[in-house]
């Protein structure tokens, strides 16, 4: 067992206590990294900050319930990519979700993925955000959080399909964004 | 020339035959085949350098979150305390009811002697302070101020506990009203005797009411009743005159615990054979107006009784229970306080009486108090207001107030019911 793994535990028992400087201890451990996740969702930055409030609130009265039997950042993580589904949920009317028929699979050049490697990852981010939000959403819980289109579906209310059709239209406009964003790099060099 | 043109178009015959195209569906597959494969790698490869860019994603958030989390985490520690503390209130509560359940229980199935001597010495001393700061004989009326002489000292004072007795219109030592007169008083159950015709007359004449100077003062704050309703100085002076002084103690019984504090009290001032009156409601005000009203003086002892438990009466040193479910008066004397906040007054009074008929119905039919000759022979114990004292004829009353703060204090004053606001005070005396 790790030196940090020991101080994640002590902090996560002190914070199980309410003891108020492991709290904020925690918050500084863990508030970029999520306050970034609510930014990729959610583009606007006080949206982001109001989720990554509620966010925190939740962590704290929740976290009795931490079993430490998993990463206290990916359950971290875990509560704040759900209260920003709740908070896309409660402003649905707002929120894209395009019914769509599935276009099924986009054809991805080989050469993506080494692409997107060599950008930074801020750029990735603001090339993301620039995605409608439904796609973007759907996207983002599919590549990055493990959602299968079933659970997408029932998080959002959206059907399955429009799930699929989500993610298969954030990857081609993600493909398009970042070619086009590469070539404008390799034209500036 | 023209053999080798025949060549030719021979081997173009046989070429064009080897790049006949394949059928259709050759291609279809082994298109869709590859085209799926390697999509599908490469979107998950894309998908996996996306997640492995974001992660690594970090961005400081904006320092007022961290005060908004705190001020919210102080609120709901604050929640989580009035919670916690909200709780505690509710479990102290229980354990209170329970304990005061559990002292009814000894009180109501051991005999009070059981109890241990220390409360019997401790009302002995107090009682005996209690003589002593009384002048005997100064104010003792011509029938009562003539003892026997076995309650006299040698030199023709009259003995405290004999005083003491007689004030209250009990037949103290004599030897005739006990089976066990060598017994210490309040050490022992006392054990009735039923009296012959005789007797009783005897009995009556040592047995005038006091004067209320006679009776010993308790050593605690006494306030008088400010009572007013239908209690003209008339009636006192029509009383007095009649040399049917009443002393008229009022006894907020409060708790479980001031019952039993109460009880112990009043067993240890006036000996063996109260009885109070506790229903915890209205109705007992207007069961003493029937008592009174109807029967005259009741020597009862004590009337028991609770929202959660049954009427008892303390007759001959021990409890008689269940002459009345206690749910009959608990209801009633809901209904009423509800009738009496809402401030239909004459509602309350009826509704009241009703109960009170209903309560006293119980229990005057009830064996025990038919049978047993005590309820013929002592002081009346009435929970009631001074108006109905009127009715009393002889013998000691004594006003024991039922749990009535249940009625909000300020609608009290509110609506006019400052009577009640009497029955608060702990403990009042007055003619």
């Amino acid at each position: 067992m790790s030196k940090n793994e020991l101080t994640e535990q002590e902090l996560v028992k002190r914070c199980q206590k309410g003891d108020p400087e492991a709290q904020e201890a925690l918050y500084k451990l863990l508030a970029p990294k999520l306050y970034a996740v609510c930014l990729t969702y959610l583009k606007n930055k006080e949206d982001a900050a109001d989720v990554l409030q509620d966010a925190f609130i939740k962590i704290f009265t929740k976290i009795r319930m931490y079993k430490r039997d998993g990463s206290l950042e990916a359950w971290a993580r875990r509560i704040t990519v759900n209260t920003i589904i709740d908070f896309i949920r409660k402003r649905r009317t707002t929120t894209e979700f395009i019914e769509a028929i599935d276009p099924g699979d986009v054809e991805i050049s080989s050469q993506l993925p080494g692409i997107i490697e060599q950008l930074e990852a801020k750029e990735l981010q603001e090339i993301i955000q620039q995605l409608p939000e439904g796609a973007r959403v759907a996207f983002l819980m599919h590549a990055v959080e493990g959602y299968s289109h079933e659970e997408i579906a029932k998080e959002l209310g959206i059907s399955v399909g429009t799930s699929k059709s989500q993610v298969a239209r954030a990857r081609k406009l993600l493909q398009q964004m970042i070619k086009e964003r590469w070539n404008a790099k390799q034209r500036k060099n | 020339m023209r053999s080798n043109e025949r060549i030719d178009r021979l081997i173009k015959e046989k070429l064009e035959h080897l790049y006949e195209s394949p059928p259709d569906y050759v291609l279809d597959n082994i298109l869709q085949n590859s085209s799926s494969r390697g999509s599908s790698d490469s979107q998950k490869q894309m998908d996996e350098a996306i997640k492995r860019k974001l992660l690594t994603l970090s961005k400081e958030p904006p320092e007022y979150i961290w005060l908004h989390v705190q001020y919210y985490l102080e609120l709901l520690n604050i929640w989580y305390n009035l919670k916690r503390i909200l709780l505690w209130r509710r479990i102290k509560r229980t354990l209170t009811v329970i304990a005061g359940m559990l002292a009814t229980f000894l009180i109501v199935e051991f005999p009070l002697n059981n109890y241990g001597s220390l409360l019997s010495d401790m009302s002995q001393a107090h009682r005996l302070t209690s003589l002593s700061r009384n002048k005997p004989g100064k104010n003792i009326n011509t029938k009562s101020n003539n003892p026997s002489e076995s309650n006299r000292t040698d030199a023709g004072e009259i003995k405290p506990q004999n005083l003491f007795a007689q004030n209250i219109g009990l037949p103290s030592d004599n030897p005739k009203h006990y089976e066990k007169s060598t017994q210490t008083d309040y050490q022992q159950p006392y054990i009735w005797h039923k009296e012959t015709n005789e007797e009783q007359k005897d009995n009556s004449e040592s047995n005038i009411p006091p004067q209320m100077s006679q009776l010993p003062s308790l050593n605690i704050p006494i306030k008088a009743p400010s009572v007013d309703m239908n209690l003209s100085e008339t009636t006192y002076t029509n009383i007095s005159d009649n040399k049917r002084e009443i002393p008229i103690w009022q006894i907020d019984m409060g708790s479980q615990f001031s019952i039993l504090f109460n009880e112990y009290l009043i067993q240890s001032i006036f000996g063996r054979d109260m009885i109070l009156v506790n229903p915890g409601v209205l109705s007992s005000f207007y069961l003493g107006r029937i008592i009174v009203g109807k029967s005259g003086v009741y020597r009862i002892g004590l009337v028991y009784g609770g929202f959660d438990s049954k009427v008892s009466v303390w007759v001959d040193g021990r409890w008689n229970k269940e002459i009345m479910e206690s749910r009959y008066i608990g209801i009633s004397g809901s209904i009423g306080k509800l009738l009496a906040v809402m401030g239909y007054r004459k509602w309350v009074d009826g509704w009241l009486n009703a109960s009170a008929i209903y309560f006293m119905y119980h229990v005057y039919s009830s064996e025990i108090l038919r049978t047993n000759p005590a309820v013929n022979r002592f002081s009346l114990m009435l929970s009631g207001e001074v108006n109905y004292v009127k009715g009393l004829s002889n013998g000691d009353m004594f006003l024991i107030g039922g749990r009535i703060h249940a009625l909000p204090f300020n609608m009290v004053k509110q609506k006019g019911f400052g009577r009640f606001v009497n029955l608060e005070l702990h403990i009042g005396m007055r003619m």
